[in-house]
C-alpha cells in the first residue's frame, strides 16, 4: 500500500461524465477509496455547473468520501474573476486554480476533463477522459 | 476537590501517556505543522491517528464506495474498469501522470 498523497481535480465536464455513468470515471472514483492518500477534488464552481445540468450529482458527491469539494474563498473568487475577464469559461476558472502548485500540492494537481483544450493556455497539467 | 480536579483526575487515571522517539527534524516539522494549525504536537498526532484509516477500514470504505457506484451511478462498472483505474492511481503514486484516462491508458505517461 502506497503512502504517497496523490490527487486529481474533476472539472465540471468530468463530473458530468461521472454522473452520466462513465465506467472509467466510476472506476477511478471507486479506486480512489482503495488508498488512504488518494483524493479527487471538485472545485465548488465545477460542482455548481455540473449540478445545474444534472441535479442528482450533488448526492453522489456528498456520499463518496474520496470526493472533496474545494470551497470558493475570497482569493479564489478574485482569481476566477480575472480568468473570466481574460476569456476563460467561468466553469473552468476554479479548476485552473486548483491545478496550480500550492504549498500543500507543490507539483500541482492534474485536471481530469473531457475538454482539454479549455486548459491549453493556462499551464496546468491535464488528463483527458475519453 | 475542585471542578477541574474532578474532571482531570478521573481522566488521567484512565488514559496512559507514552513517549515516542523521532528524529529531531521530524519533531521540528511536527512543531511547525502544529503551530500553523494553532494546535499542539499531541493534538496533531492524535488527529493523524484518528483520521488515518486502518487497512480494514480502508477495505470497508472501498467496498462501500464501489457498491454505491454500481447501484447509483454505473451499473456496468466491472473489474476491467477498476483495474485500469487502479493502474492510473498507481502511476500517479509513482510520480507519473498519464495523459488520458481510457481503458488502455497504460501507455506513455507525461514527465
Amino acid at each position: 500500500m502506497s503512502s504517497a498523497l496523490v490527487a486529481v481535480v474533476f472539472d465540471h465536464t468530468a463530473l458530468l461524465a461521472l454522473g452520466a455513468g462513465s465506467r472509467m470515471l466510476s472506476g477511478l472514483v471507486a479506486q480512489a477509496h482503495a488508498g488512504a492518500g488518494r483524493y479527487i477534488y471538485a472545485p465548488a464552481l465545477c460542482v455548481a455547473a455540473a449540478v445545474a445540468e444534472r441535479p442528482g450529482l450533488a448526492d453522489h458527491i456528498g456520499v463518496l468520501p474520496a470526493l472533496q469539494v474545494i470551497d470558493l474563498d475570497y482569493p479564489a473568487a478574485a482569481a476566477v474573476g480575472g480568468f473570466v475577464a481574460a476569456g476563460v469559461d467561468w466553469r473552468a476558472g476554479q479548476a485552473i486554480i486548483a491545478a496550480r502548485p500550492t504549498g500543500e500540492w507543490p507539483n500541482g494537481r492534474p485536471v481530469l476533463t473531457t475538454a482539454p483544450d479549455t486548459y491549453r493556455d493556462w499551464g496546468v497539467e491535464v488528463v483527458t477522459a475519453t | 476537590m475542585s471542578a477541574r480536579q474532578a474532571v482531570f483526575h478521573p481522566y488521567t487515571s484512565r488514559v496512559t501517556d507514552t513517549t515516542i522517539k523521532v528524529d529531531s527534524s521530524v519533531r521540528d516539522r511536527l512543531a511547525v505543522l502544529a503551530a500553523q494549525r494553532g494546535a499542539t504536537i499531541r493534538d496533531l498526532v492524535s488527529e493523524l491517528a484518528a483520521r488515518t484509516p486502518t487497512r480494514e477500514e480502508l477495505a470497508a470504505r472501498h467496498a462501500a464506495a464501489t457498491a454505491y457506484l454500481r447501484e447509483h451511478v454505473c451499473p456496468d462498472l466491472a473489474g476491467e474498469h477498476t483495474d485500469a483505474a487502479e493502474e492510473f492511481w498507481q502511476q500517479l503514486e509513482q510520480g507519473r501522470t498519464p495523459h488520458s484516462l481510457t481503458a488502455e491508458h497504460g501507455g506513455p505517461a507525461a514527465g
